[in-house]
């Protein structure tokens, strides 16, 4: 429990921890009333967006948001890092395997409460503008894409800032990746067909989109396991 | 709280910080751990917490510090006058350890008063000076109110008054029967502050030994003498215990060293020459550290040894 503490403690005594929270809701509310701006197609025909839909482009087809849920995940080990407290932190806790559990909790508790305030001040918004249209995407459809790309963003960042003990590259790893990975795709997905299903991003994507369920989920798991254990016997066996 | 290191060893490729180091650090006595620059000191002490991994163990009270259901209650430690987030401020960033040491909120705001940090609480400490970051990092360290205190040249950048403070305050909480392991550069202040020494140069053990035992090793040590007659004197001296014994100090002194002023003093008598002064000069700390690390330094001013 003191661990929770600390660790809690540790990330609200940090204004970035703030302004960046702010700046993810701020960004999906702003992208939310982007969305509504788009009101035909390309043919000049009118078009609807139904509101979940609208509020999951507003998360998901964010790079500002993006960005930002990198770097609430960065923050966890990142800071530590580069100002050394990661020092005192293991003094006071030497197990490490509470110390990296308790921070990946924390992190996702974050990136979950700022998801939540992230889809209410979208929602806010598009209701003030009336643009309340219905069908497409249900809500619990939306909760669990939400917290799934979140969560793939803010673990990758944590993952990423353990095993570079680099804070801004924790940050922009998973940007990086999946730059990379739609490089990959590109230039090799014609010859290596299946290439897209062993990626992470394209298999969430996949997931997302309902396409073989099931190991889409498994590939995206596997890589996030992968990186967790990765980090988890870095931080374990490397010195503080 | 005993602590008791054990065989500690460390390696970066192919350099050797610490090399099969073993002491013990007892508790109602400050420790002085002492050692040139690159000796080993903070790696030592990192080791000791777990903190950088290698061979060895350290063992306090009889069991590893991630045995303990409570770290913070056994180890208060300071490595470093900048390990702090320089936007998170002194009283978020003590309220932050507090959690880990399930330290009241009014035991945080009389560490902050006891360190004189009353002023600066609420600022953040990157506009800190190094005194400021070494008064934030004490109080980090004591503020859980540990059964060890380990202190890593916890003097540096703070200036005399607060040195004299940091010194009667570390002897204090030895003299409750608690265990202070500190090391430092300034071997003036720790020759005053402490009770025993663990010294070491390449990562190895030189002594570990009670500071009085340690300066009465020095070869400074010796008896000065004083005679309107120190020639004769010279002469008998010289004559009981060899010409390298003693040397002249003008105008009308000789030290000898390796024997005892009561020695002296019967030898002066039976040679019936007058003695203005017969004294005998203590090696200080630093003399005692200087003659024994001289062979063992790592990095020596005017080249490498």
């Amino acid at each position: 429990m003191e661990l929770v503490t600390y660790e809690w403690r540790r990330a609200k005594s940090i204004r970035t921890t703030w302004i960046t929270s702010f700046f993810v809701v701020a960004s999906v509310a702003a992208f939310a009333w982007l969305g509504t701006v788009a009101t035909t197609d390309i043919d000049g025909n009118p078009i609807q967006i139904s509101l979940t839909d609208l509020i999951q482009g507003a998360v998901i087809g964010n790079p500002i948001a993006l960005v930002l849920l990198a770097s609430l995940g960065a923050m966890a080990f990142g800071h530590e890092y580069r100002y050394g407290t990661i020092r005192l932190t293991l003094t006071a806790f030497p197990k490490r395997t509470g110390v990296f559990f308790t921070k990946l909790f924390m992190t996702l508790l974050i990136a979950m409460l700022v998801m939540v305030l992230s889809v209410v001040a979208a929602y806010a918004v598009l209701v003030l503008l009336g643009d309340t249209a219905g069908g497409g995407l249900s809500w619990a459809g939306l909760a669990w894409q939400v917290a799934v790309y979140a969560s793939t963003l803010a673990v990758l960042a944590f993952c990423l800032t353990v095993i570079t003990r680099n804070h801004p590259l924790g940050i922009i790893g998973p940007v990086l990746l999946s730059i990379l990975e739609s490089a990959l795709i590109a230039i090799l997905g014609g010859r290596f067909a299946w290439l897209p299903d062993v990626l992470p991003f394209a298999s969430l994507q996949a997931w997302f989109d309902g396409e073989e369920v099931a190991r889409a989920a498994g590939v995206w798991a596997a890589w996030m396991l992968g990186f967790l254990i990765i980090g988890f016997v870095l931080l374990k066996r490397r010195d503080a | 709280m005993i602590i008791t290191a054990s065989n500690l060893h460390k390696t970066y490729g192919s350099t050797v910080a610490v090399d099969d180091l073993s002491f013990q650090v007892r508790p109602g006595q400050v420790t002085g751990f002492l050692g040139p620059n690159g000796s080993g000191k903070s790696t030592t002490m990192r080791l000791m917490l777990g903190l950088d991994h290698g061979r060895g163990v350290t063992l306090w009270d009889g069991k590893p510090l991630p045995l303990h259901p409570h770290a913070p209650k056994v180890v208060g430690a300071h490595l470093d006058a900048k390990f702090f987030h320089p936007s998170r401020s002194a009283r978020a960033h003590l309220r932050m350890l507090a959690a880990a040491g399930r330290v009241s909120k009014k035991r945080v705001n009389e560490v902050i008063s006891l360190m004189g940090l009353d002023s600066v609480a609420k600022k953040k400490p990157k506009g800190f000076s190094m005194g400021m970051g070494q008064r934030l990092g004490l109080a980090s360290a004591i503020l859980a109110e540990p059964q060890v205190l380990l202190l890593d040249e916890p003097a540096n950048g703070l200036d005399p008054q607060s040195i004299h403070w940091l010194r009667d305050y570390l002897k204090f909480y030895a003299s409750q029967g608690r265990t202070v392991f500190v090391s430092s550069h300034l071997l003036s202040e720790m020759e005053v502050m402490a009770d025993h020494v663990v010294v070491i140069a390449r990562g190895r053990l030189l002594a570990d030994e009670s500071v009085s035992d340690f300066v009465e090793r020095s070869t400074s040590n010796d008896v000065l003498i004083r005679s309107p007659r120190i020639d004769d004197l010279a002469a008998v001296l010289r004559a009981e215990f060899g010409p390298e014994a003693v040397r002249i100090e003008p105008p009308d002194g000789a030290s000898i060293s390796g024997v005892t002023t009561d020695h002296v003093g019967d030898i002066a008598f039976r040679a019936g020459v007058p003695i203005a002064e017969l004294t005998r000069r203590t090696a200080s700390l630093e003399q005692a550290f200087l003659e024994m690390t001289q062979s063992g330094q790592e990095y020596q001013i005017g080249g490498a040894s």
